[in-house]
């Protein structure tokens, strides 16, 4: 039982939604890491008031937001480019349906767990009189690990089913 | 892979149908080419609503495109 679809399924390879994710993690990573070496890298030179570290470290996490905010729309709309000018059979999808909604959220919960884990952590470390700048890193790394598990777990579901 | 208990019979339906492609049923029940990839391969289970106009399409009743196995279900 031969169908058309069959030579789409052969052309193999990812889905828009799949693609879409795999920039995601690959780009926020890339800044995550970026971004963690030089705040360090000013916070190791001291480059910043040490009586508000604390200030420091706030303003590092909306900065690096803003900046996470505006990269991501930038993938995004690169990589719509890049898939109408490559040549395919299939159209990407213009919505998001059922199981893409269902996936997104499932990701959401997944980052959530994550992030509460390590936010717990931080929480264990302030009650055992670490100063508050290791509390608010342990957050800020929490954010991190809970963003690209939340994503991984996406992708994961794209390519292996719920 | 992670495997849903319930299979059905889209592929040789559309088959049947026309030979109806995986878009074609996809526009006509409101997803993605992507999802009936999906469902066909029973990586993931359709709402009850999108079950029942996925049989629709095909004019057939419910239980003809799908089926629950009870002994695949992990619960």
């Amino acid at each position: 039982m031969v169908l058309d679809d069959d030579s789409i399924e052969s052309e193999g390879g990812l889905s828009y939604q799949e693609k879409s994710v795999i920039a995601y993690l690959i780009t926020t990573a890339i800044l995550y890491i970026l971004y963690s070496l030089l705040v360090y890298r000013r916070y190791q030179v001291g480059d910043y008031d040490p009586a508000a570290a604390a200030q420091f470290l706030g303003r590092a996490i909306l900065l690096l937001i803003g900046i996470q905010i505006v990269v991501q729309i930038l993938t995004q709309i690169f990589l719509a480019i890049g898939s109408s000018v490559a040549a395919r059979k299939e159209v990407d999808p213009s919505f998001e349906d059922e199981r893409d909604k269902l996936i997104s959220l499932k990701g959401t919960r997944n980052t959530f767990v994550a992030f509460g884990a390590g936010f717990i952590l931080s929480m264990i470390a302030l009650a055992a009189g670490m100063p508050a700048t290791v509390t608010l890193v342990l957050i800020f790394i929490a954010m991190m690990v809970g963003d690209l598990t939340g994503e991984l777990s996406k992708l994961v579901y794209y390519r292996r089913g719920m | 892979m992670a495997q849903s208990s319930v299979s059905n019979n889209i592929r040789k339906l559309r088959f049947y149908n026309g030979e109806m492609t995986q878009q074609q049923l996809a526009d006509k029940v409101g997803v993605t080419r992507q999802t009936i990839v999906a469902i066909e391969k029973a990586q993931y289970s359709p709402s009850l609503e999108l079950a029942f106009r996925i049989a629709r399409a095909f004019n057939v009743p419910l239980e003809e495109v799908f089926t629950y196995d009870p002994e695949d279900d992990p619960a």
